[in-house]
């Protein structure tokens, strides 16, 4: 049961490329479904999901929410903050008890790394994650790479900077093994402090400045700064991360190009990017929005058939 | 009790500095006794064994094991982990102070060394270096070295304080004990998961940089230096460290140290799939330190093999990669390990000398001998037998290990003490 090479989606380390081709050419499809009247299809009529959020999530857990409801799926929502997890349950026994009212597929996220990993070999269901710690985001990656096809019409090719804190994102690694695995050139920008040292490993670039890595891309993707996550200080202050890598549109008018601007969302607006470049036309980040929703149908759709 | 007259038939002899090494002869061992070498013709009077096949050593020693007792009895008991060491082929262990609580006082060292009596394995005592393990004051191990503790160690704990480390590798010197210490500096280590490398980077986790453990390395040789005393680096991990003692050896200074089976044969790559039993502190290393500590095992510079024996229950093991417990067994397998993936690498003879001569020189404890009326302590084992590895034949309470399950050669056959 999938059309994927994998029964789940653990990461975009493991599926293949043809598996991301068929996710988008599924996504097109559902894409033209929810701008119709009639937004909804029957494909998983009779398919119960379980959303387990034991991270706090508004964006994606919507996203997903919208992407069952639409495929017609029966939806179940879970968030630690009201769960038994608090009392001392173990994952697997959490995850065990929801399957027990027969549950087909588990969207999980989760703040430990190769969290869904491990479920995935303990329990019966599917899983997607949907961001697992600091490993990765697939759907999100997936997301980003659609949008940078539908708006530059390949990913083939293109030259794609990811900016900010790449040690603690699961966004950019996902990014990262989506992208190369389509054959886009992929470059890593942010504070030395938050590349991790073997990065060029996974086949990267790397570059510190960001004035010449706007000059060298095609797509700047700017990572919200997420100091939750980071254990000790690995910059001075916010306002000197935004002086060193903060972008606004002054700097996009010297450019002698055109960029597209991308964002996973929520932005601190002022602080990656600033309002004037959120709301302007290089802007892709509500169309990453909307196509989260068409490529999270097509994953669900892909996994269940 | 079986027949006090054992007569060991057609057996090799392993002890690298004896006139008898790799001679094919019998052994005949009365009341634990070694009464005489040579052929020797069976008798209704002796229990023979046909040990043609099989080799014998002094006894083995692992220097470090973590036997969970008193405190965490549900994990490892004095009696099971003894049973573990036994089966293993290990007549002596030394017992880490990593207890609850911890042993700092003579009478846990005394309760732990009763509870070794009559098990077939010596248990020898490591107290910690300061009270309560807490990095703060010296523990009072002048008691506990009267009541029989060789060697005092804070364990997983790096000794923050430069100035503890000076005055305990000083305080010791009287009675000439060692100072065992776990290189780390946390403030690079800090939310490090595994090793730094491909691999970290491969699965989002933070990396335990190198540097964390050859800075500590360091900084402790600059402090033996500056003290004298003996020191004992358990636990090395990385080709800069074993340059670092490889240097401090050659200038003189008495320091010895040790590797874990586990890091000389499993790199960073076994996390591939965030598998809780390769999780362990500190952590797996990738390949160039794996050939670095090979290297340093064969040429002198690592003195010690160790299983680092770490029982944990399953409720710590079966959970995301972030909240499992390191650490992983051993004792009972370790033989075998080497024998499965390492004799091809480290010959017989260095590695016995690991686990026999070396530890208990490091220790400064006395070494037995294969001799006409000497003490048999004595440890047999065969290359060749095949076996696997399960729950049922682990003798340990716990069973975190990679190997459980697997298919292993070489095993330890029979123990005498």
């Amino acid at each position: 049961m999938s059309q994927l090479s994998q029964p789940h989606l653990l990461g975009i380390k493991n599926i293949t490329t043809s598996d991301i081709r068929k996710i988008f050419e599924t996504a097109d499809n559902f894409k033209q479904v929810i701008n119709r009247p009639i937004k909804k299809v029957p494909s998983l009529r009779d398919i119960t999901i379980a959303n387990l959020f034991f991270e706090n999530s508004t964006r994606t857990r919507i996203s997903f929410e919208l992407a069952e409801k639409r495929l017609s799926a029966d939806v179940l929502n879970f968030s630690a903050s009201n769960s038994s997890v608090s009392k001392g349950e173990t994952l697997i026994d959490t995850v065990n008890n929801i399957l027990a009212m027969k549950v087909d597929i588990v969207v999980m996220r989760h703040q430990a790394p190769g969290a869904c990993v491990f479920l995935s070999k303990h329990i019966e269901a599917q899983i997607v994650n949907a961001g697992d710690g600091t490993h990765e985001h697939p759907t999100q990656a997936l997301l980003d790479a659609y949008s940078i096809r539908e708006r530059l019409g390949d990913v083939e090719g293109k030259k794609v900077v990811i900016v900010g804190d790449i040690m603690h994102s699961r966004v950019a690694l996902s990014n990262i093994y989506c992208l190369k695995k389509l054959g886009a050139e992929v470059m890593v920008c942010g504070p030395s402090t938050l590349i991790p040292k073997f990065i060029e490993s996974l086949g990267v670039k790397i570059e510190t400045n960001l004035r010449k890595a706007l000059e060298w891309c095609d797509v700047a993707n700017m990572l919200r700064i997420q100091l939750e996550r980071q254990d000790i200080k690995y910059f001075p202050s916010l306002r000197e991360y935004t002086m060193m890598y903060g972008l606004n549109l002054k700097m996009l008018e010297n450019l002698n190009k055109e960029i597209v601007i991308m964002h996973p969302g929520p932005i601190n607006r002022g602080v990656e990017i600033t309002s004037d470049i959120a709301d302007s036309e290089h802007s892709i980040i509500l169309d990453q929005v909307e196509n989260g929703v068409a490529v999270r149908m097509a994953v669900l759709y892909l996994l269940a058939s | 009790m079986s027949n006090p007259k054992i007569l060991l038939k057609k057996v090799l002899i392993i002890e690298p500095n004896s006139e008898y090494h790799r001679e094919i002869t019998d052994i005949l061992i009365e009341d634990g006794i070694i009464t005489e070498i040579g052929e020797i013709e069976s008798n209704d009077l002796f229990e023979t064994i046909d040990a043609e096949g099989s080799m014998i050593s002094m006894g083995w020693m692992d220097m470090r094991v973590n036997f969970c007792d008193p405190g965490d009895e549900h994990k490892e008991t004095l009696a099971s982990g003894t049973a573990a060491a036994k089966a293993g082929g290990f007549t002596a262990v030394a017992v880490m102070p990593n207890t609850e609580p911890v042993t700092d006082h003579k009478s846990q060292i005394e309760y732990i060394q009763n509870r070794g009596e009559g098990s077939g394995v010596k248990l020898w005592v490591i107290g910690t270096l300061s009270l309560g393990a807490e990095g703060q004051e010296l523990s009072e191990m002048y008691d506990m070295h009267l009541a029989g503790a060789k060697a005092f160690s804070d364990v997983g704990k790096p000794i923050s304080k430069s100035g503890l480390l000076v005055r305990a590798l000083q305080y010791i010197q009287p009675f000439n004990s060692r100072i065992l210490v776990h290189c780390e500096d946390k403030s690079i280590s800090a939310g490090g998961r595994m090793h730094e490398g491909n691999m970290s980077v491969s699965l989002g986790l933070k990396g335990i940089p190198p540097l964390a453990e050859s800075i500590a390395i360091a900084r402790d040789i600059e402090i033996l230096r500056y003290t004298g005393g003996k020191l004992h680096i358990s636990r090395v991990t990385t080709l800069q460290g074993v340059e670092l003692i490889k240097k401090a050896k050659q200038e003189g200074l008495d320091i010895t140290a040790d590797v874990t089976i586990h890091h000389l044969i499993q790199s960073d790559e076994s996390l591939h799939d965030f598998d809780t039993n390769f999780k362990l502190s500190p952590p797996l290393r990738s390949d160039e330190h794996i050939n670095a500590l090979i290297d340093a095992v064969n040429n002198g510079v690592i003195d010690c093999i160790v299983s680092d024996h770490t029982p944990e229950n399953i409720e710590n093991k079966e959970v995301e990669f972030e909240y499992a417990s390191p650490g992983v067994i051993g004792i009972q397998i370790l033989y075998s390990l080497y024998q499965t993936y390492l004799s091809d690498k480290i010959t017989l003879e260095q590695f016995i000398t690991c686990i026999t001569v070396n530890p208990r020189k490091t220790m400064g404890i006395d070494i037995p001998k294969i001799a006409l009326e000497e003490k048999a302590e004595l440890t047999l084992f065969n290359p060749n037998i095949a076996y696997i590895f399960d729950s049922k034949s682990n003798k340990s309470l716990s069973n975190n290990s990679p190997y459980i399950g697997k298919q292993l050669t070489g095993k330890a056959i029979k123990t005498f003490f």
